[in-house]
């Protein structure tokens, strides 16, 4: 817009010079800065006061000062203008004008002569932040209060009282939740940002109470055979499961609480059975409780087993590995029991008549082995019957009902020949193959006795181990397990505790070698009771 | 004989500093405390309590080095102590938090701790080289009597003017009062020249002024020698020349005033960061430290 501005000066003997200026511009800006069309150099006047722009043709004065501008003596924000009108700047006056040919606007500008002598001074130029209002006092002030309201007052509100701390959580101000030093581990995430819940009086350490609330109060008996049932007095949950951590591990990993005790047990608790000092797995652990031997009641040789060129098998001769007749359990943590149909029947058949070797005799019943052999030959001789060894053409037909004489002949031929087969397989095929095999004289059918079987599931019960974490690229089952040399069933083919520390380091990090593990108490025991069920899953877990 | 804070007593408190980050580092490396590394272990709490020493000591210097009167060490030996313990500071208080950082009042504290040491490093490394680029730009000037000399070229300006046509007065006193030294943080610390002139627009029949922005005086000197390659009169043309010079000297002096101003603030911008920054650390330190006790 193109807008002629009329400087008026007072002159000397009173005369009022008067100095044209067409300005070209976007619009035309009043101000104390420097960067104005119209510089106004008075100190009531803002760095940018007002500015006229063109609105449809028609000026309009905008207020760039909250209070608005004196038009026609009136404040206001935003105002239209007319020739005639009169706007006061401070010590300044325009006075709008009819626009000449060429022109948008025009006004006169004039220095208020009743003012002229005050506020046109030089500013002198601002050239330090503090003449530029910053102030380190004030700000210093303003952030120690700030920060001390937000993060300590405001929070510690809500702990003197519920109900503030019910507001303060529902609103957007600080509550205790900022005081939070880290995440809750999964199992606690339920309680969620109740503080309170653990925390529950002030400048007070987690008590246990605030866990049993939660927590079976049987839940941290240490010592059941002690019969006192209580953690040692001064230990506290927290002192081993520490919260707000990461990342987050919910139980202690060192093993400084199980060694101040089990350093010197005796000193500590009079009564207790364990004698052992234990502080350290690799300096100082006693080795495995194992028996000399087991009493399993199975003869069974492993080395035979797996020898190298195989083991006979009705297919011929067979190669085993150990998982042909051992296979984890579910969880990867124990195997299986070894049970006979399942893992062994393959090549240990129970069958007994080479004319139908599909039929096998029961397993695992010594009678009931001796009663289906009577009644399997009784109904064969009674019935047509194929026996090689039988005489030909004493086979009957079908239908052909038998005189009183001879059948009580073919029973007796039956019984006989059940005997021989029962004796047979108890004795020396089938069954002496694997079990201790005893007769007594009363040749009754329950006349054998198998020695009980007891399959040892889990050794070293007062340890967790799976199998499963030890499953690696550098382990094989005969690493730990010596089965290959093995040649009775009564090898107990356990490791003992150097093998174990060929991997498994103390429990000091850092004397740990690189190719060792550290291994603190907690890695393979428990604290809390053996019969506590949390206790068991674990061990199962593992 | 001048020497730096950070030399200061064969930079005794260098090995002070060292000695312990690495006594720090050490018992941190050598710490198995059995859960993750954090400030409410044993060696968390000592690093704490050190680290909380460190920063009131540190805080400290606030009042020593106002305190004019006092004896206790010379205030640049408490300065080079002050800039080396407080990056120390750094190492211990991060092994305090054995890194374990969140959305709370105690990550406030570490990170505050962090402007506040980095903002004073800032300081140290402006304060090593800016007053002596301070005291080169100035040439053994007062930034008063550069101002002085400011209004004397002004003068000198406006006195050849009076002899000259009309426009060049109202171009030169323009000149002078949109002149804009300083006057916004941004323009002092970028030595940003925001002046302005109102010129009247060259040819045309009529005489339109516009305001157009005059950073090194280049609009004037430019409006200027357009002026003296259309000027056929040998007056006017000396006229001219002489304000070409003047105002070529103005703008010499201008960036020399400027450049101090920037150089100043510089040397001070920090010490709104660092100052009221610790303020603020002390105070979040404060809640840090009871609301761990609160919910102890």
């Amino acid at each position: 817009m193109r807008v002629l501005i009329r400087f008026l000066r007072a002159g000397p003997a009173g005369a009022v010079e008067q100095k044209d200026k067409l300005y070209d511009g976007e619009s035309v800006t009043l101000g104390r800065a420097t960067d104005q069309v119209v510089q106004l150099k008075d100190r009531r006047v803002a760095l940018a006061h007002a500015q006229i722009i063109l609105r449809n043709g028609q000026p309009v004065l905008i207020s760039r000062v909250p209070g608005g501008v004196l038009v026609n003596g009136t404040l206001q924000r935003e105002a239209r203008l007319r020739a005639g009108d009169v706007v006061t700047l401070g010590a300044n006056v325009l006075r709008i004008l009819q626009p000449p040919a060429g022109c948008e606007l025009a006004f006169s500008f004039e220095l208020d002569p009743d003012a002229r002598s005050q506020g046109v001074a030089l500013e002198l130029p601002r050239l330090r932040l503090a003449e530029l209002g910053f102030a380190k006092r004030r700000w210093s002030w303003g952030l120690f209060l700030g920060v001390l309201l937000l993060s300590l007052a405001i929070p510690s509100a809500g702990v003197r009282s519920p109900q503030i701390q019910e507001r303060l959580r529902a609103s957007l101000l600080p509550d205790d939740h900022w005081w939070s030093p880290g995440p809750l581990s999964r199992v606690h995430e339920v309680l969620g940002t109740q503080c309170e819940a653990c925390h529950q009086k002030p400048f007070q350490r987690v008590r246990n109470d605030a866990c049993l609330t939660c927590h079976a109060a049987n839940l941290h008996q240490h010592w059941p055979q002690s019969g006192s049932g209580a953690v040692a007095p001064a230990e506290r949950c927290a002192s081993c499961h520490a919260e707000h951590q990461e990342p987050a591990t919910l139980v202690r990993q060192d093993s400084a609480v199980c060694a101040n005790c089990h350093g010197d047990l005796k000193a500590r608790a009079p009564a207790t059975l364990i004698t052992a000092r234990v502080t350290d797995f690799a300096a100082d652990h006693p080795g495995f409780d194992l028996p000399v031997s087991e009493e399993s009641g199975l003869r069974f040789p492993h080395d035979l087993h797996l020898a190298k060129d195989g083991v006979r098998s009705p297919v011929g001769d067979t190669v085993l590995g150990c998982q042909d007749c051992h296979a984890l359990e579910p969880g990867g943590a124990r195997f299986r029991p070894v049970q006979m149909q399942r893992d062994c029947g393959q090549c240990h058949l129970l069958d007994f008549d080479s004319a139908y070797p599909e039929r096998t005799v029961p397993h695992g019943d010594a009678t009931a082995v001796s009663e289906f052999l009577l009644d399997y030959y009784s109904r064969r001789y009674l019935e047509a019957y194929a026996d090689p060894r039988a005489v030909p053409g004493t086979a009957r037909r079908a239908g052909q009902q038998l005189a009183a004489p001879e059948r009580e002949r073919l029973l007796r031929t039956a019984r006989e020949q059940a005997a021989i087969v029962t004796q047979d397989l108890f004795e020396r095929r089938s069954c002496a193959q694997c079990h201790e095999v005893t007769r007594d004289a009363s040749g009754a059918p329950d006349q054998w006795q198998i020695r009980p079987v007891k399959l040892s599931s889990a050794w070293l019960k007062g340890a967790a181990f799976s199998h499963a974490a030890h499953s690696t690229a550098l382990t094989r089952c005969e690493t730990c397990h010596a089965a290959v040399d093995s040649k009775a069933a009564s090898d107990v083919l356990l490791p003992d505790i150097a093998t174990c520390r060929e991997c498994h380091a103390g429990g000091d990090a850092h004397a740990t070698p690189p190719d060792r593990i550290t291994s603190t108490c907690i890695l393979c025991h428990g604290f809390h009771g053996g019969d506590n069920p949390l206790w068991q899953a674990r061990a199962a877990a593992r | 004989m001048h020497q730096s804070v950070l030399a200061y007593g064969r930079s005794r408190y260098l090995w002070v500093a060292l000695a312990v980050c690495a006594a720090a580092v050490a018992a941190y490396a050598l710490d198995s405390p059995g859960v993750p590394p954090n400030g409410g272990t044993g060696l968390g709490y000592t690093l704490g309590t050190l680290g909380a020493v460190l920063i009131l000591w540190l805080m400290s210097f606030g009042i020593r080095k106002r305190a004019y009167a006092s004896r206790a060490g010379t205030v640049q030996g408490w300065l080079s102590a002050h800039v080396y313990l407080g990056v120390s500071l750094l190492v211990v208080v991060t092994l305090h938090t054995g890194f374990q950082v969140g959305w709370n009042v105690h990550t406030l504290a570490y990170v505050l701790l962090w402007i506040v040491v980095a903002s004073g490093v800032f300081g140290v490394l402006v304060y090593l080289r800016y007053p002596r680029l301070l005291s080169n730009n100035r040439g053994s000037q007062t930034k008063d009597q550069l101002l002085g000399d400011l209004a004397d070229l002004d003068a000198r300006c406006l006195r050849v003017t009076a002899g000259m046509p009309a426009e060049f007065g109202e171009a030169l006193l323009a000149n002078r009062d949109r002149t804009l030294l300083g006057g916004t943080a941004f323009a002092l610390l970028a030595g940003q020249d925001r002046s302005q002139i109102l010129l009247p627009a060259t040819g045309g029949a009529t005489v339109l002024y516009q305001a157009l922005p005059n950073p090194d005086q280049a609009a004037l000197l430019d409006w200027l020698g357009h002026r003296l390659a259309a000027s056929s009169d040998g007056g006017l043309s000396r006229q001219l020349q002489e304000l070409l010079s003047l105002v070529g000297a103005r703008r010499t002096l201008l960036a020399r005033l400027r450049r101090d101003a920037q150089l100043k603030a510089w040397l001070e911008v920090w010490l709104y960061v660092h100052v009221p920054l610790s303020f603020g650390l002390l105070a979040a330190l404060i809640a840090h430290v009871v609301s761990v006790f609160i919910y102890w």
